[in-house]
């Protein structure tokens, strides 16, 4: 470790010390372990109350289980696409870090390159130039095969589309990543079931995929992308593809996940509604981020 | 451990797609069971043949005239006298000639043999009725004719009637004394094998044909292995008798059954090439219909693919569970077409006259080409699919 990384490293501590102090001062508890504990907190205020106390979050940007280990880090990343159409430039230079338990929201208008990012934070494509460390590797340093084990270990995907395996049970699907990471079929099977009962599908195990709902579907998917125990969980637009009565509720898992599990989690969306149950938003626009900083709570709380 | 789990994967991936895998089965499974087939009746017609040389009484080696009037009963002596080792058992001489035979208002052309006393043993004929000719008719050259069933029939109102009757060949009336039995097989000559008549060698030469002539000469043998031996005795001692020094000049040939028998399994054998020829172009497009569907399944798959690789798979297993797939395909279609073929080839042995014989190298061998038609025609798609990039197969509808 270099100077300056050291002195990185003693700031961060500096700052989350300071979120620390921040909880306290609202008279939170120092464990705020559950977001629903936090919602019946935050309800419990009067609205004067609790747009100062929504300031007062605002001053830390991380959620209350944030570590000091970095686990995304984006240096100038730029990303240009080459077609008969000429190359197009889709992500212009982006910097940002995510740290261990952080909820992460990237939102941005469509067209701005949000699928791109989330592409290469996945390691499912390559940025054109800058720097990829995802916790603690540089992804230029890997080869096919081994960016596929990297996927499979250390990444949960979550797709719009939901892309599971029609034909397959509600139980095989959530193995899948297993077999290529490599799990022994008992341990599989047992880790597949209580994540299936962690995403309340107990009942659905022998179903096939293609007969559950959409909700249900992307619930599986959420399930599926814990399989491997994964440092991050990338979704994008996991909402998209879902009528509303059934986005509230894929959308606690995830905020389940991050405040009960200490997941790492990046969600992709368009719509402010889904950003609000993250801690954080960054805000991509014509491929740089325009901002990057709280999310934006109110809203959450006014479609609730 | 990881190969079990991905057949196993191949295995679901096939079964939850069962019209595609019955289609691409069903490609390998008419390959495999028209080659099957086509194996089994080539390789029956030629062990019937062998069988059928064999029922012949094989082992004779025949003498005969390459110009007329040059073979005599003295070489057939000197043959007899240079035999030291006692190789030769019997010896028939045979003259023949196409001759029109009439009895009351049917006549009939056939051929009319003379021949020698031991006529039956060495032909391995027998008589159906009456009775073959005594010493005394062979001794004295008497007028008198054993005919074949179909000759009977053809002069006869029917073949007990011939026994006793007259007929006439040329200018000279025979007596009937017996009718030959049915040959048994015999599909090989293009004439009818039981439409001929059989007189004395004596009376052959001296009515007949007047002169001594011996048409061909037939040499049993006591040892049948000694076929070589007995033919280089016959050879040189013809050589020397007729004075001849090149033996592209022999004026005389020589044949034995054995050489028939190389001949037959040599254009059987071509025959079997040639339909196993035909069998593998239908197991050939079987094949490229499997890399077709194996294709049109990476493709429809794009989506699932570029899954996979984001769940972790590496292009190893990808590419091991498609050359799993193709193979499952080609060897449960390989072991259903031997299931078919060996069926078939039942069918047309009970059914019709050929035999065919389905034999275990021809099994194992179609079996193992469909397993390696599966690997063959399965790499490509596997690769393809493998080398596919994962955010393209993702985006893919
Ligand atoms: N493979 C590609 N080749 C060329 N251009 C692409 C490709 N993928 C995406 N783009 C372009 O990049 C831009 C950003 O796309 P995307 O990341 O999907 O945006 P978002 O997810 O924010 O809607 C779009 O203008 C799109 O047309
Ligand atoms: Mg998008």
């Amino acid at each position: 470790m270099d100077e300056k990384s050291v002195k990185n490293t003693s700031e961060k501590n500096k700052q989350l010390n300071n979120n620390v102090q921040v909880y306290d001062q609202v008279n939170c508890q120092k464990d705020l372990a559950t977001h629903r504990t936090l919602c019946a907190y935050q309800k419990s205020m009067t609205t004067d109350t609790m747009l100062a106390a929504d300031s007062k979050v605002a001053r830390s940007s991380f959620g209350p289980q944030v570590k000091d280990k970095v686990v995304i880090e984006v240096k100038d990343l730029v990303k240009t696409y080459y077609g008969q159409a000429g190359e197009t430039r889709v992500l212009k230079g982006i910097n940002f870090t995510v740290h261990e338990g952080e909820f992460v929201s990237i939102m941005g208008p469509s067209g701005s390159g949000k699928s791109t990012l989330m592409h290469i934070l996945g390691v499912l494509d390559t940025p054109t130039s800058g720097l990829y460390r995802l916790d603690g590797i540089d992804i230029k340093d890997y080869s096919e095969d081994e960016l596929a084990a990297v996927r499979g270990r250390k990444i949960g995907f979550v797709f719009q589309a939901f892309n599971l395996l029609a034909q397959k049970t509600v139980l095989e699907n959530v193995m899948l990543p297993g077999i290529y990471g490599k799990i022994p079929m008992r341990q599989r099977q047992d880790k597949a079931r209580e994540l299936v009962g962690l995403v309340r599908l107990d009942n659905r195990c022998d179903h096939l995929a293609c007969q559950l709902s959409g909700g249900q579907q992307q619930r599986v998917a959420i399930a599926r992308s814990l399989m491997m125990d994964p440092a991050i969980v990338l979704a994008d637009e996991p909402t998209g593809n879902l009528p509303t009565d059934q986005t509230d509720e894929v959308l606690s898992f995830f905020t389940k996940l991050n405040r009960e599990h200490g997941k790492t989690i990046v969600i992709i969306t368009h719509e402010p509604a889904v950003a609000s149950y993250s801690d954080r938003t960054i805000v991509l626009r014509d491929g740089v981020i325009t901002k990057d900083g709280p999310a934006n709570k109110d809203i959450h709380y006014d479609t609730n | 451990m990881i190969l079990i789990e991905i057949f196993q994967e191949a295995l679901s991936s096939l079964w939850q797609n069962k019209g595609r895998t019955f289609l691409s089965v069903l490609g390998i499974v008419i390959g495999i069971a028209s080659v099957i087939t086509m194996m089994a009746i080539g390789r029956g017609t030629q062990e019937s043949i062998a069988s059928e040389i064999s029922s012949l009484g094989t082992g004779g080696i025949s003498l005969f005239n390459r110009s007329t009037q040059k073979l005599t009963q003295d070489d057939i002596d000197v043959i007899m006298a240079n035999d030291y080792s006692g190789i030769f058992d019997q010896v028939l001489l045979e003259t023949n000639s196409s001759q029109t035979l009439v009895a009351g208002s049917e006549s009939e052309t056939a051929s009319v043999t003379g021949v020698s006393a031991n006529y039956l043993e060495v032909e391995n004929k027998k008589m159906a009725l009456g009775s073959f000719f005594s010493d005394e008719d062979f001794a004295l050259g008497q007028r008198v004719i054993a005919i074949g069933p179909t000759t009977a029939t053809n002069l006869f109102a029917s073949a007990s009637e011939a026994i006793g009757q007259r007929i006439k060949v040329g200018t000279i009336y025979f007596t009937v004394t017996g009718v030959f039995a049915e040959s048994s097989g015999g599909g090989m000559s293009f004439s009818d094998p039981d439409d001929f008549a059989i007189i004395p060698l004596s009376t052959m030469q001296n009515e007949l044909l007047g002169s001594r002539e011996i048409a061909s000469v037939t040499f049993t043998l006591t040892d049948e292995t000694k076929v070589a031996q007995a033919k280089s005795i016959i050879g040189y001692t013809m050589l020397a008798r007729h004075n001849i020094e090149n033996v592209d000049d022999a004026d005389f040939g020589m044949f034995a059954a054995t050489d028939l028998l190389e001949t037959l399994s040599s254009v059987t054998g071509m025959m079997t090439a040639l339909l196993a020829g035909i069998a593998g172009i239908s197991l050939l497009v079987g094949g490229i219909g499997i890399m077709n569907v194996m294709l049109m399944s990476v493709l429809e798959r794009t989506r699932e693919i570029g899954l996979r690789k984001a769940l972790g798979a590496q292009q190893r297993y990808l590419i091991t569970q498609f050359l799993f797939e193709a193979i499952l395909v080609t060897f449960s279609g390989g072991a259903i077409g031997f299931l078919l073929g060996w069926g078939a080839s039942s069918l047309i042995t009970h059914f019709s006259q050929i035999t065919a014989a389905v034999t275990w190298d021809v099994v194992l061998m179609a079996i193992g080409i469909s397993t390696a038609i599966g690997l063959i025609f399965g790499i490509y798609p596997a690769r393809k699919a493998a080398k596919l990039a994962p955010i393209e197969a993702l985006r893919s509808e």
